[in-house]
């Protein structure tokens, strides 16, 4: 709209009526859909800032009883001092015309500028200021007020505008108010309606909304909501710990088992409450329970007669039922190796059952590589001569021992370099190979079988996926010897992998966590204090540490030994002899095993070819002993 | 082989069977029990040199026999080789804590109990 030049004081009305309408349309565009009070504020405040001159701007819109919003701005920096003093003067006016009592900490205050504090404490004394009412339904709901360091800084004209404005801002809350009436109402309609529970808390712990599915998860029979109060309490307890996302708990309502999930409400740093989405899994859980009982069952109840076959078939191959024709012999042979298939697969069941279900812990404690992987190859040393196939160990020198649960181990090579064995061709090769990094080892098995495509490279770690096997001799399955190994990896906090190339083999690898440097006798000990407890629920400990090589083969094969011979201790007690390298622990048994175990480590120790020095006291004869040398280990008088 | 007298506790007559045909065959001497009551009755008449006991055997069951047998002090010095088709390292413990002197997983190899037997029975 061009404005046409007139040289007297209506053209500069005209003007400002021209900037008014101006700045209401494009108000009007600009707000018509904004659903963010914030951006509603600014925008407010922008279009007052076109029309007045203003030092200082505060608008005030209230929510509900006693709270409401604040947005302040100024036109330079203030002192705090004169935003307080505007800011209770505004207050003051406003409950004088609603009649209410809002005080200064009910409301929330968001600045426009983010400059505007001064620490100049030179008195900016508001001298003129405006408050204009905006009303919805003849009821004011806030106000609109500008202040100014001058007299009579506002006009008659400013002050019509400003009513035009606060018109506008009266008709957006309204526009606003009902969006957001109408979509709490879809909201709450759908969390109603939603067979999940929802909790809403408040922080100091008044339940702000509860859903009738949560109603129901958590009332008794006479509909009293008993178990409110508990699971309140975990929620704020949730609510304390979670910095991002959600916390996870599971928790016992009566005969409910339900899987609760938190999460924050509200601004990050300071959450106002907490949601909480309640969901009944007591079926689920159940189920899974169910599940394993029966795979565990019905694994067992194989196990039986997969003996009384094995044990019968063995016999008529050791010619105890007399002698056999090279047909029979042959023919039991494979029968034989059916069998131990069968019980593979058996194993292998009850293995990724109870892997799935949580129900196996690892009993973690130093394990050699080498020793581990040795072992293996001879388990499986008839296998790879009939399919033709040789072995190679490839560590390098001085490999430091591993730290995990060694049958675990032992258990993951095995399936590795079966699964080898399995791919490769007569005259090929398996070798298996490690590497050390800064906290863990990395461990190979390589094989030069026909290799893997490499879209399938991902799956091959899938459950029951057998790939393109070798025909012939070698251990088949159900396919869960590399699920398997995939699973007990990951208990140790591990990865496991696999390269390939087609037509030149395979190579997979696996990282196991390594002995730390500094690992002494101290943490040997805490460990077997955890296994023992574990197991034999709250025994105490028993604890080797035998001079000589102190990361060779031998002081682990020692370790282990006595383990297996110190298998039934009730107490330990410790002996340490002069030079500080030997302890030997003695298990006073108050079970009579204990005395078939002291003969026992006085066996084992004799035949150990690492050095030591122990002395081994029979029990019961020897109990003054043993209990003066504990009293002098352990330093008392 | 001196005469041995090896006593098979197991409710499962046909391993049972399977048994005796290999002890047997070094001369041993088996006596056998298809339950719990008869086995402990059987360890306490007899005192053989060693018992193989199942666990799962009905009346009353293998950890309870051996402990019957490990806390009662005529019997406490015969070594007993328990099986089990269990591995749960709860019901290792409570093998352990029945004082039992051996325990081995169904199935198993012959060559590795018939080892046990005669670590157990002190024989070559």
């Amino acid at each position: 709209m061009a404005a046409r030049k007139v040289k007297d004081k209506t053209s500069d009305r005209l003007k400002t009526a021209l900037k008014e309408a101006q700045v209401l349309a494009s108000l009007a565009r600009g707000t018509a859909y904004v659903t963010d009070i914030r951006e509603l504020f600014r925008r407010i405040q922008l279009a007052v800032r076109e029309v007045v001159k203003y030092d200082v701007y505060m608008c005030i819109i209230l929510q509900g009883e006693d709270e409401g919003y604040l947005f302040t701005d100024a036109a330079s920096a203030v002192t705090r001092s004169c935003l307080d003093e505007v800011r209770s003067d505004l207050l003051r006016v406003t409950n004088y015309l609603t009649r209410k009592k809002i005080r200064p900490e009910d409301i929330r205050e968001e600045f426009g500028a983010t400059e505007i504090l001064s620490v100049d404490e030179r008195r900016h004394g508001i001298r003129s200021s405006c408050n204009i009412p905006i009303v919805i339904d003849l009821q004011p709901i806030g106000i609109i007020n500008v202040s100014s360091f001058a007299e009579d800084a506002f006009s008659k004209d400013d002050v019509e505008v400003l009513y035009s404005l606060a018109e506008q801002t009266s008709a957006l809350v309204q526009g606003l108010r009902k969006v957001i009436a109408s979509e709490t109402k879809d909201i709450e309609s759908i969390i109603e309606s939603v067979w999940d529970g929802v909790v809403v808390v408040e922080r100091e712990g008044k339940t702000k909304f509860l859903n009738p599915a949560a109603r129901a998860m958590l009332a008794t029979k006479q509909g009293e909501l008993s178990a409110l109060e508990r699971l309140k309490g975990y929620i704020l307890k949730d609510l304390a710990e979670v910095k991002k996302g959600a916390k996870v708990r599971e928790v016992k309502v009566r005969d409910r088992i339900l899987d609760v999930v938190t999460t924050p409400l509200g601004f990050e740093e300071e959450p106002e409450g907490a949601v909480a989405v309640l969901r009944d899994v007591t079926k689920a859980r159940e189920v899974e329970r169910m599940k394993n009982e029966l795979i565990s069952n019905v694994s067992h109840e194989l196990r039986t007669p997969l003996t009384t076959v094995k044990e019968f078939v063995a016999i008529l191959l050791d010619g105890l039922a007399g002698d056999l024709t090279d047909d029979q012999k042959e023919y039991l042979h494979i029968v034989r190796s059916n069998i131990e298939r069968l019980a593979r697969i058996v194993s292998d069941l009850l293995d990724i059952s109870r892997l799935e279900s949580g129900s196996i812990q690892l009993n973690s404690e130093p394990v050699s590589v080498g020793r581990t992987v040795r072992q293996a190859a001879d388990t499986l040393r008839p296998s790879m001569e009939e399919a033709g196939i040789s072995f190679r160990i490839d560590l390098p020198a001085g490999f430091p021992p591993a730290y995990g649960d060694s049958d675990r181990i032992s258990q993951i090579f095995l399936n590795l370099i079966s699964n080898a064995i399995k791919h490769t061709p007569p005259g090929g090769e398996v070798v298996v190979r490690g590497r050390e990094l800064p906290r863990k080892l990395e461990l190979s098995v390589t094989d030069t079988g026909e290799g893997i495509p490499e879209d399938r490279l991902k799956q091959v770690f899938d459950r029951f996926l057998q790939l393109g096997r070798m025909p012939g001799p070698g251990a088949k399955g159900i396919g869960l010897g590399l699920a398997i190994v995939k699973e007990l990896v990951k208990m140790h906090k591990c990865k496991v992998w696999v390269e390939s190339n087609l037509g030149e083999g395979s190579r997979f690898c696996f990282t196991i966590p390594k002995l730390k440097k500094n690992f002494t006798l101290k943490d040997y000990i805490e460990d077997q204090k955890k296994l023992y407890e574990r197991r034999h629920r709250g025994f105490c400990v028993v604890v080797i540490d035998l001079g000589g090589d102190p990361e060779g083969d031998g002081r682990m094969e020692l370790r282990r030994g006595l383990e297996t011979v110190l298998r039934s201790p009730r107490d330990a007690v410790f002996r340490k002899d002069g030079s500080q390298r030997t302890v030997v622990a003695l298990a006073e048994s108050k079970k009579q095993g204990g005395l078939v175990f002291v003969k026992r480590l006085g066996e084992e120790l004799s035949e150990r070819p690492v050095e030591y020095e122990a002395d081994v006291l029979a029990y019961p004869a020897d109990r003054e002993k043993v209990e003066s040398l504990a009293d002098e280990w352990a330093g008392r008088p | 082989m001196p005469d041995k007298k090896i006593l098979v506790v197991e409710d499962e007559p046909e391993l049972v069977r399977a048994l005796e045909v290999r002890l047997k065959s070094q001369d041993f001497q088996i006596i056998s029990a298809l339950d719990g009551e008869e086995g402990l009755r059987k360890a306490r008449e007899e005192l053989p040199d060693l018992v193989i006991l199942d666990v799962m055997i009905p009346k009353i069951d293998g950890f309870r026999v051996a402990r019957f047998l490990k806390f009662d002090e005529k019997y406490k010095h015969i070594p007993i080789i328990m099986l089990t088709a269990k591995v749960e390292d709860e019901d290792k413990a409570v093998g352990e804590e029945t004082g039992a002197d051996e325990y081995i997983t169904k199935p198993f190899e012959w060559e590795y109990l018939f080892e046990k037997v005669k670590e157990y029975l002190g024989v070559e």
